[in-house]
């Protein structure tokens, strides 16, 4: 027995490792293709700095100092030798190291993705639990009506009721940007309010579809548990309702719950790039937008770079949580 | 209302739009009888003009087409097929549901912004025609197209006071004088047309890896599976922004982005059809007879997989037209000329605090298709598999 468990042990850490550093070769081939895809699309990024009509001597100063005079093969070398030595290069707009840019914006996303994923799992699992225990009650009748209705609007449709509500019709909270004018002049409870009251709005238009995605999922497995025969059997022995739930029916419903968790922290931490544009929120979604608009190249691959890096993270925690629930999973990899 | 059927619906509709528009019905007829007598010799097709005649014509195809489907009609109305039949009609015959062109700037003096269900009283200009041939089919051309701009015709105030036509808007106007309503009717058309488009792409390429990694041996399936699974856990809304952004966007271009996007689920569906089906008694006596791999793959497969992928198609034409409003609504869309729901919101957000219909009717009606679609796969669902608890 004991021989076995660390057998799959062995074969757990293997295909654990095999899955992350797959994801991480394709990953490295997203970023060489998207490093192709931008050296040979049409429009050049000097052009936003200085017209080329205007003077070319100083705009093909400006295309050296890019490195964008060199012809592709070289300057696809320099690229990979540069991504070894974990340099991304010099973002064209901000004059920064790209790592330096994408550390000013990265925590904002951070904060942001852990607020509104612990919000989704906590509201949707209490709604999913509570729906469970009353079946058939006011709100698991009204849940089960709607939650396909708001499952189905578009996040910026959310967002843009929400303002509409909150900010216009009610006016009491802001509609955009992340702190007021006279932020520097408030009291640090004053700031810590201000930060509260402007990110209430994206915190709940990034949570609503989330919290109905958990409650959909986890409600639906655990009827479907709950109509087995393993769970009749333990009703009619006279075992009580909470041990028949929390041993049996939750832990059995989780499995598809956590990869899909997995998939939706690996997209809130790859950037919630419509809340981020409609509430002008200085996140990666943002910056990866404004860098592809700008064609600020070595900054587009390295937000890419960066969110594909967390998004794989996710993915790889949602796979260990799901082992630890059901180590049969080994086999449906 | 128990007893309210699916074809009374389709009566319903069908009347309501013969009662309203039965002015601009007589006049489209007309137009086509006097072509087809052959008085006037059409020199160069004109779009917005056949469209009129095509939906006038299905309009009138109609009742035999719904006489023909009678007792599949015959069933019970629910949410989702009442809002099925509507978007049907709103497709079919939006030129002659829109109460005015979609791109016509009205008078702007009075027309900016008006609040839903308002109703105005417009000048009528008198068309005085430059060129020289005149015919009878310039007066039926006139009645039956509202255009902005026609290159042949010049508008003159009228002299008497008496010559004012009423303009009712259902949903208000926008920031340049445009009829909301219009607009979202055509918006309808545009976004079902981009969705079926992109669907077909997604689903002809699935359907070429599924065969390939279900024909193909180990090594292939192996591939295809895990550059799948890998595919899928990837936001797929950036890179089509990176490709949007930096090649320029058509309508093409949107529809082959967001159909080579979305391929990666109706494969795997299709590969595991084509697993299970690989050793049935039908499948493997095809292959006996003699019958080449290709064929069996199109005559014996094919039909087969159609049923269970439904579901799946369904849900990816929602998923679809919610991307490519996504994409309108940060800018990455298909462009102006196009009626999109996105850019509608998109621009409606500006004016949210003082003509909130501009964002919120194309909203409504984006989040109704979406609804529509969901349910209507959820009730497919239904059907293939009675078993599920879903």
């Amino acid at each position: 027995m004991e021989i076995e468990l660390n057998e799959m042990k062995k074969g757990l850490t293997f295909i654990l490792i095999k899955r992350f550093f797959t994801s991480i070769l394709l990953l490295l081939l997203l970023i060489i293709f998207l490093f192709f895809l931008l050296r040979i699309s049409p429009g050049d990024p000097v052009q936003k700095f200085v017209s080329p009509l205007l003077s070319p001597k100083l705009a093909g100063k400006v295309k050296a100092s890019f490195g964008l005079d060199k012809p592709l093969w070289e300057q696809f070398f320099i690229f990979i030798k540069n991504l070894v030595t974990g340099n991304f290069g010099i973002s064209y707009q901000y004059r920064l190291p790209v790592l330096d840019v994408i550390l000013m914006f990265l925590p904002f996303t951070l904060i942001l993705a852990s607020v509104s994923f612990a919000i989704q799992i906590g509201t949707g699992f209490y709604l999913a639990f509570v729906t469970f225990k009353r079946r058939g009650g006011f709100l698991d009748k009204l849940l089960s009506r709607f939650s396909l209705a708001v499952y189905s609007i578009p996040t910026f449709v959310l967002a843009l009721m929400l303002i509409y509500i909150f900010s216009v019709w009610l006016n009491i909270l802001p509609p955009a940007d992340l702190r007021s004018i006279e932020f520097d002049d408030l009291s640090f409870f004053g700031k810590v309010w201000d930060y509260l009251v402007h990110l209430t709005l994206p915190v709940l238009s990034l949570s609503i579809p989330g919290i109905i995605i958990y409650y959909k999922y986890l409600r639906e497995n655990m009827d479907v548990e709950n109509n087995k025969n393993y769970i009749k059997y333990l009703r009619s022995n006279g075992y009580d309702e909470k041990t028949v739930l929390w041993k049996h029916i939750i832990p059995n419903a989780l499995d598809p719950v956590v990869s899909v968790a997995g998939i939706e922290l690996g997209i809130l931490l790859g950037g919630a790039l419509i809340t981020e544009v409609i509430f002008n929120l200085p996140g990666m979604g943002r910056l990866t937008i404004n860098a592809i608009l700008n064609r600020d190249f070595p900054l587009i691959i390295g937000c890419t770079l960066v969110s594909g890096i967390l998004i794989i993270t996710a993915n790889f925690i949602a796979d260990l949580v799901r082992f630890k629930i059901d180590k049969r999973m080994l086999v449906s990899i | 209302m128990k007893k309210l059927k699916l074809i009374h619906i389709v009566i319903l509709f069908w009347l309501l739009i013969l009662i309203a528009k039965w002015e601009l019905l007589y006049n489209i007829m007309n137009f086509v009888l006097y072509v087809f007598r052959g008085n006037v010799k059409i020199q160069k097709i004109d779009i917005a003009l056949l469209d009129y005649v095509v939906a006038t014509l299905l309009f009138f195809i109609l009742p035999f087409v719904a006489w023909k489907f009678r007792k599949k009609l015959n069933v019970r109305i629910s949410g989702a097929s009442f809002s099925v039949t509507m978007f049907f009609f709103f497709v079919l015959f939006a030129p002659l549901i829109a109460t005015s062109n979609p791109a016509m700037h009205h008078d702007i003096k009075k027309c900016k912004l008006l609040p839903p269900f308002s109703s105005v009283a417009i000048e009528e200009r008198t068309n005085i025609k430059i060129s020289n041939a005149s015919s009878g089919l310039h007066e039926f051309y006139n009645k039956i197209i509202n255009r902005g701009i026609d290159k042949n015709t010049l508008y003159l105030k009228a002299n008497n006071q008496n010559n004012s036509k009423k303009l009712f808007f259902l949903f208000g106007t926008d920031e340049y004088g445009r009829d909301v309503f219009s607009r979202i009717l055509y918006g309808t058309r545009f976004a079902f047309f981009l969705g079926i488009s992109s669907v077909i792409i997604s689903f002809s390429l699935a359907f070429l890896l599924g065969a390939a990694a279900g024909f193909g041996g180990k090594f292939w399936d192996n591939l295809l599976n895990r550059f799948t699974e890998i595919f899928l856990s990837f936001p797929f809304l950036f890179l089509i922004i990176v490709f949007l952004a930096f090649f320029g966007n058509s309508f093409w271009v949107v529809v082959f982005v967001l159909g080579f996007s979305g391929w990666m689920g109706l494969f795997k569906i299709i590969r595991a059809e084509i697993l299970r089906l690989k050793s049935k008694d039908f499948i493997i006596s095809a292959k006996m007879l003699g019958m080449p791999e290709y064929k069996i793959l199109l005559k014996e497969i094919f039909p087969v997989i159609l049923a269970p992928v439904t579901v799946n198609l369904v849900l990816q034409f929602g998923n679809v037209i919610m991307a490519e409003s996504a994409l309108s609504f940060l800018g990455f869309g298909v462009g102006d000329e196009y009626f999109s729901w996105g850019a509608m919101i998109n621009s409606g957000q500006y004016y949210l605090a003082n003509a909130w219909w501009l964002s919120f009717f194309p909203s409504l009606f984006l989040a109704l298709t979406l609804i529509t679609m969901n349910k209507t796969g959820n009730e497919l669902e239904k059907i293939y598999n009675p078993g599920s608890t879903k």
